[in-house]
């Protein structure tokens, strides 16, 4: 049981220490402000968005394939949802509609992968500009307001003082957590992103398995666009056209997530969606200007990634440091033997 | 041939790996302008001579001189300086690319200047290629569309476009067509006729007496027998392949000897597999499988017996044929662990599930659960009970896979068979590239498995005969793709399935 501890912390080991010391240096900048409850509130609100997406990411990129439509999907549920309030529907109804529309464009990315077989970052990406080509023209390329107060709670109600959108977090979080680390579904994904020919002759059905990662991805997408509606009060066709599909990406990936599949958890995904949005609160705080954010948080993925236990450069420190341990002696004694072994080869 | 010049001598070469003597004093002269073919079985030595020659190892003792000079090959790029040319199996060649870039990519490669004129290389391509009067390959198309004996073709005039004396042509036979061989056998005449050396190595007798000016045998590392073509026929080869006398071909030639063994002990058919048949892999194969009964599969490599294992499991599609379990049909295509578990002969690509740990990698046919949930408990305990059965070794079951040794990696993907429960289990080369130790044990455990299961049957697809012989009930051996021999293995002997496999 150890061995598993170890494994599962190691791998998430690089974004937690990241997250404490990013939070201890803004602490020490600003001690009054940043680790008070009302902003730690806000923190985790601001990730909200791109943590729910960053959830469904991560499932595509357990199976070593990419989602560049979440974004996209994100603007067009949204947009829905907002001319559905305007058209009097009710408000679960609408929800429930919303969802199944960024499930079917999740679909449409799944079997234009696995069953046309086209490479997930092509797909996704025709997916991306399809769903924002129909925003804009569901919208006239305006931004819709007055949305009924009903549609707006789930990103800007409060319940027992704290936003909706936390518990939407929580929610999507338990769930994605007991898909990913409880169930068979799980264990497909990794065993496809392990070895995709080996799962498939042990009888995975991996295209059926990786399809459903997109259509939950795109149903995370358009609860995330929901919430982006509430948070903004209006429905913008271009909510999801900045950086939202390569956050969602990068909180996976800060969290010990691999592009190349078989691993990731959702706990790692959420601290790097803290992180992420840590850093945005922290430099706004301190009175940096938001050019410079984007600036900082490259640096910081950067060198998060460099500091995970399977990159080059850490591994690399493993090796001189463990070099230098075996000491003078034993590295001589080393150096003959392998003089040997070259010579009895050469004789 | 007193008459034409030695190009490559040879003289007591020794190759010893660790404790296994894989080549033993060999000593043999290629001459200008002939073909010389080495035979033999898998192991034989064939591909560490190659090797040799080629500079990929180096021997343990002997000599070797090139135009009567002592060299010493300690590179392919040595051996490729000298004109010692490999042509390989697998074919490198970029598909994408055209045949003259193919052709030349060496030469621009070396060329000094940053830009490089596509249109100059095409007639410099022709060139090349009608030298070798085979015009009729458009140095303009790209290689995709060539067929694989173009390929092959291609891959040769590269390798001989450049100084070549010595050409080793390793299995390149192997997955051509007869009409395609007989292209490739032009090439070869046409390189003998401008006194270039060719040493081809290939399991079809019928090919190697054909093509050859002398034959090498080859068997347990030893050259047993070399002389001109005319000295040999096909039976007098095989005999020196195998080192025994084949009374007469009884064995190999009565191929529907005992196909269906007689409902013997009253058992019941668990698979009944009718006319299977794949263009160009395997033709009108049919035999039965009894409850509790191990059959064998065997044949040279391009035999087709791994495409049929996978054929039967569901992993790939067939042409023709039905394969009916308990007498209701399977459908094809399509993977149900519930009714057949496989096991993949490629360990590394097909098996091990990476990333992942032991108990995943053992549990993913067929997991425990409730609802849905993973039943940990069960599934540590499942896994447990697999690791004494089958005496796995390892630090814990959440290691990752492949912190094991191949042989513990190849049991815990036996365990995952075997977890499956289903009735009938394939197992494709399952004792490949594990130590002797393992390989007896997994003979061990498949006996164990048909004598615990009487009623559970498997399929066990092996090149290693010992292994196969004391595993299997029956074995059945496959040549081209069609059924040439079918025994009982309490009567056969290693050499007797030797004899009917080549």
């Amino acid at each position: 049981m150890n061995n598993k501890k170890r494994k599962i912390w190691s791998s998430t080991l690089s974004i937690i220490v990241a997250l404490v010391v990013l939070f201890v240096i803004f602490y020490v900048l600003s001690p009054s402000v940043f680790l008070s409850l009302n902003n730690i509130t806000v923190i985790v609100l601001l990730s909200a968005i791109t943590g729910i997406m960053a959830m469904g990411e991560l499932l595509v990129i357990v199976v070593a394939e990419i989602d560049l439509s979440v974004g996209a999907i994100m603007s067009l549920t949204g947009v829905v949802f907002a001319m559905f309030s305007l058209a009097g529907m009710n408000v679960f109804f609408a929800f429930i509609l919303v969802i199944l529309l960024g499930g079917l464009f999740g679909l449409l990315s799944g079997v234009l992968t696995c069953y046309i077989k086209i490479p997930s970052f092509i797909a996704t990406l025709a997916v991306m500009v399809m769903a924002n080509g129909i925003a804009l023209l569901a919208t006239n390329g305006e931004t819709l307001m007055g949305i009924s107060n009903s549609f707006l709670q789930f990103g800007g109600g409060r319940l027992l003082n704290i936003p909706i959108p936390i518990y939407i977090l929580l929610v999507i979080f338990i769930i994605t957590t007991i898909l990913l680390h409880f169930t068979k579904f799980g264990l497909y994904l990794y065993s496809i992103g392990g070895n995709i020919e080996a799962a498939r002759l042990s009888g995975v059905n991996v295209n059926f398995n990786k399809t459903l990662t997109f259509v939950l991805s795109g149903m995370f997408s358009a609860v995330a666009g929901i919430i982006g509606v509430g948070r903004l009060g209006v429905a913008s066709p271009i909510i999801g056209s900045g950086n939202q599909n390569l956050d969602a990406i990068a909180a996976g990936v800060l969290g010990g997530a691999s592009l190349f599949g078989g691993v990731g958890s959702t706990i790692g995904t959420l601290a790097g969606s803290f992180l992420m949005s840590g850093l945005d609160n922290g430099l706004t705080i301190l009175g940096i200007s938001s050019y410079w954010e984007s600036v900082i948080l490259g640096i910081v993925i950067i060198i998060a990634l460099m500091a995970q236990e399977n990159s080059i450069l850490v591994s690399g420190i493993k090796t001189y440091l463990s070099s230098r341990k075996l000491g003078r002696e034993k590295t001589i004694n080393k150096s003959d033997e392998v003089n040997k072994v070259n010579k009895s080869t050469k004789d | 041939m007193p008459d034409k010049k030695t190009i490559l001598s040879l003289r007591n070469i020794d190759k010893v790996y660790y404790e296994t003597i894989a080549l033993k004093n060999i000593s043999i002269d290629v001459f200008e302008g002939e073909i010389l073919s080495i035979v033999g079985e898998n192991g034989a030595g064939k591909s560490t001579l190659i090797k040799i020659i080629s500079g990929a190892i180096r021997p343990t003792s002997g000599s070797i001189k090139f135009y009567g000079k002592d060299v010493s090959i300690t590179s392919p790029e040595d051996a490729d300086l000298l004109g010692i040319k490999v042509v390989h199996q697998n074919i490198p060649v970029m598909p994408n690319l055209t045949v003259a870039e193919n052709l030349l990519l060496d030469r621009i490669v070396n060329r000094k200047s940053f830009f490089f004129n596509k249109s100059r290389i095409f007639p410099e391509a022709e060139k090349i290629i009608k030298s070798v009067n085979f015009g009729y390959i458009d140095p303009q198309t790209e290689v995709k569309y060539l067929s694989i004996a173009q390929r092959e073709i291609l891959s040769i005039i590269k390798a001989i476009s450049s100084n070549a004396k010595l050409v080793l042509l390793d299995e390149p036979t192997a997955s051509l067509e007869e009409k395609e061989i007989e292209e490739l056998f032009r090439l070869i005449r046409f390189l003998k006729s401008k006194n270039i050396a060719i040493v081809f190595i290939s399991h079809h007798m019928e090919e190697v007496l054909n093509i050859s000016d002398r034959i090498a045998v080859l068997r347990n590392g030893e050259l047993v027998s070399v002389g001109n073509s005319e000295e040999y026929n096909e039976k007098k080869l095989k005999e020196l392949i195998i080192g025994y006398k084949t009374e007469n071909d009884t064995k190999s030639s009565d191929a529907s000897y005992n196909y269906n063994i007689s409902k013997s002990k009253d058992r019941n058919i668990i698979l009944e597999v009718k006319n299977l048949s794949k263009k160009g892999v395997f033709e009108n194969i049919s035999f039965n499988l009894l409850e509790g009964e191990v059959l064998g599969f065997t044949g040279l490599l391009g035999s087709g017996v791994i495409d049929l294992c996978e054929a039967i499991y569901g992993s790939t599609k067939y042409d023709q044929g039905a394969i009916q379990k308990f007498g209701k049909k399977l459908k094809m295509n399509s993977i149900n662990t519930k009714e057949i578990a496989y096991l993949p002969e490629d360990r590394i690509n097909k098996g091990v599930i990476y990333k992942n740990s032991i108990l995943n990698n053992i549990i993913i046919s067929n997991i425990p659960s409730r609802f849905s949930i993973v039943d940990k408990s069960e599934s540590t305990k499942l896994v447990v009970s697999y690791f004494n059965k089958l005496s796995i070794k390892a630090n814990s079951i959440f290691q990752q896979i492949s912190e094991l040794s191949g042989g513990n990696q190849q049991k815990c993907l036996i365990a995952r068979v075997l977890n499956t429960n289903a009735d009938i289990i394939i197992l494709a080369e399952p004792t490949f590239g594990v130590d002797i130790k393992t390989k007896d044990e997994i003979v061990d455990i498949i006996r164990s498995f048909v004598r615990e299961n009487p009623n559970k049957s498997v399929i066990l697809a092996s090149s290693e005969l010992s292994e196969l012989i004391r595993a299997s009930d029956r074995i059945i051996v496959l040549k081209n793709g069609q059924i040439v021999g079918s025994f009982k293995s309490s009567s056969i002997t290693r050499e007797e399935l030797i004899a009917s496999m080549v």
